[in-house]
């Protein structure tokens, strides 16, 4: 036993030997913090407008000012699962006379009109502001938003701000790739929402994934500004040029690899959270997908389906039977199993305690499980 | 908290963060994403008690623990979904490869990766880390006795694991 002791201390030894961490570990740590912090503010954020806006319907109602809606909304974004375009062309010739083009010298490089101005990042470094550009001055500053030019916005003057959903790690996030859809042929400014998260005002929003990298756009336009800006600002827009992700970072790649998230189950368990009117806190690594009903919180992911039905003490719910295995729970919808099990969730604020959703909850996570369609692509 | 050059879980982090993803590094059978994953996570949890950890002085103590733990709790989400990672289920080395130290210390490497979770938890921590026993469970929170059984299962289950890889090539 000796022998095999050293060996295997050499061998450990070996294996690591110059393995280095990521290279700022304590910007990961901050930036995590802080995506737990704003994603949590912005489940409460949701889950009391939820509240206001189920009160205000209930109200309406009841003074028969509006008629219920035959089916639920749902705040779920467009996702991936929808049939990819072709794919965009962006040209690389040179920008039209009295544009500049702006590079970053990594690929990627946005032209804008003479006399605008690019800059100006804030500190946030995951997700990663990769382009601030104005018609008016462009100073730096801000935690998490273009605030310090923000304030300099001109009255007949446009913003907007390029930024990348990218890990601490510097590659694709782990989190919700498949919500972002693939690139429009001609980018739009998006609807006009909010006010959002950093920002503090009503932004347009636009989300997409180019290259196996995932964007938004935030857009805000001066009261005075005129139609023909908004064109310009589109026309901007469109000669974004994002140098591809090499294919092993590609979602495809690591979804075969076994990172779950990236895979279009991942998607579509999105889909059923929104559907189902459940908050998504995110993920629990690559491997599973965070709910909260209530002030429980959970994981969901699926895994295929084999022959044979599942185990457990199962229970008719919503006509699908929903089977307890120990403190989990799982049923089969459109060849798969979703599972379900309670799981921490400890950054979240208010503080929330894994456990199973309440009756109506899974139910409403059945019935949406049903009705949203799986599409692998 | 504030970026302050004297902060001293900043400084903990930035004397011993390479340590620790090399610790890090063997809890995940030496798959590089989840490392980094693991050492995130553990380093999280300390960042948001680092007040009550650096106090007490037991930071390193605390971490190690918060790493091991994350490397079990994952392993049992994969478990659950019977899953590998492909950075530990990919082929050994190739056949025409001699018996060499380094083929030799691969096939350890991989064996090592595929024994549950608290025995390879043991044995870095008693092997890598040369802790001794009493201070292993401590960190594991278990008895010396269980310490000991894990070590010498998992030396074994190491051992011949290896074997088996080596036969089969």
């Amino acid at each position: 036993m000796a022998d095999i002791e050293t060996e295997l201390r050499d061998a450990m030894a070996a294996a690591v030997a110059g393995a280095r961490p990521p290279a700022d570990v304590m910007a990961l740590i901050r930036s995590g913090h802080r995506r737990h912090k704003l994603r949590a503010a912005a489940a409460s954020a949701a889950a009391v407008a939820v509240v206001l806006a189920a009160a205000a319907a209930v109200a309406a109602v009841r003074a028969g000012h509006i008629r219920p809606a035959e089916g639920g909304t749902t705040s779920a974004p467009a996702t991936a699962l929808a049939s990819s375009p072709p794919a965009v062309s962006v040209s690389l010739s040179p920008p039209p006379p009295g544009w500049v083009r702006h590079a970053d010298g990594a690929g990627d490089f946005i032209d804008a009109p003479r006399g605008w101005h690019v800059g100006g990042l804030p500190a946030l470094v995951a997700p990663a502001v990769r382009w601030v550009v104005g018609t008016g001055p462009v100073p730096g500053g801000g935690s998490c938003a273009p605030t310090a030019a923000l304030r300099k916005l001109p009255a007949a003057g446009a913003l907007f701000a390029v930024t990348e959903d990218v890990s601490v790690a510097g590659q694709a996030a782990t989190d919700e790739p498949y919500i972002f859809p693939p690139r429009a042929r001609r980018l739009g400014l998006g609807p006009l929402g909010g006010p959002m998260e950093c920002w503090g005002v009503r932004t347009h929003l636009v989300l997409f994934e180019d290259g196996g990298r995932y964007f938004q756009v935030q857009t805000v336009f001066g009261p005075a500004a005129p139609a023909s800006l908004r064109a310009q600002v589109k026309r901007s827009l469109n000669t974004l040029r994002i140098a591809p992700e090499p294919a092993r970072e590609q979602p495809v790649a690591l979804c075969r690899a076994g990172r779950w998230t990236y895979c279009p189950q991942a998607a579509w368990v999105y889909h059923v959270i929104g559907a189902a009117h459940v908050i998504e806190l995110g993920n629990l690594g690559t491997h599973a997908i965070a709910g909260l009903a209530g002030n429980r919180s959970f994981g969901l992911w699926t895994t295929k389906h084999r022959a044979g039905r599942l185990g457990g003490r199962c229970h008719l719910i919503a006509g699908t039977m929903v089977c307890r295995m120990g403190h989990r729970l799982a049923w089969l919808v459109h060849g798969l199993v979703l599972w379900l099990q309670p799981a921490a969730s400890p950054n979240s604020t208010p503080p929330v305690g894994p456990g199973l959703p309440s009756a109506s909850a899974l139910r409403r996570l059945v019935e949406a499980s049903q009705h949203v369609t799986f599409a692998p692509a | 908290m504030s970026g302050d050059e004297s902060d001293p879980f900043e400084e903990f982090v930035r004397d011993r963060s390479e340590y620790l993803f090399q610790l890090a590094l063997l809890l995940a059978g030496r798959n590089q994403a989840d490392a980094q994953d693991l050492l995130q996570v553990a380093l999280e949890r300390a960042w948001r008690r680092r007040r009550a950890i650096v106090r007490d002085d037991n930071t390193e103590a605390y971490v190690r623990r918060a790493l091991v733990n994350a490397s079990i709790d994952r392993w049992r989400w994969l478990r659950r979904r019977d899953e590998r990672s492909l950075d530990t289920a990919g082929p050994g080395p190739a056949a025409g490869d001699p018996a060499s130290l380094v083929a030799r210390r691969d096939e350890l490497i991989r064996a090592l990766a595929a024994l549950p979770p608290r025995q390879r938890a043991v044995l870095v921590l008693r092997y890598w880390e040369d802790r001794p026993e009493e201070e292993v469970a401590r960190v594991l929170g278990c008895s010396v006795g269980t310490v000991k059984s894990q070590a010498s299962r998992g030396l074994a289950g190491c051992a011949s694991l290896a074997e088996t890889r080596r036969a089969l090539r």
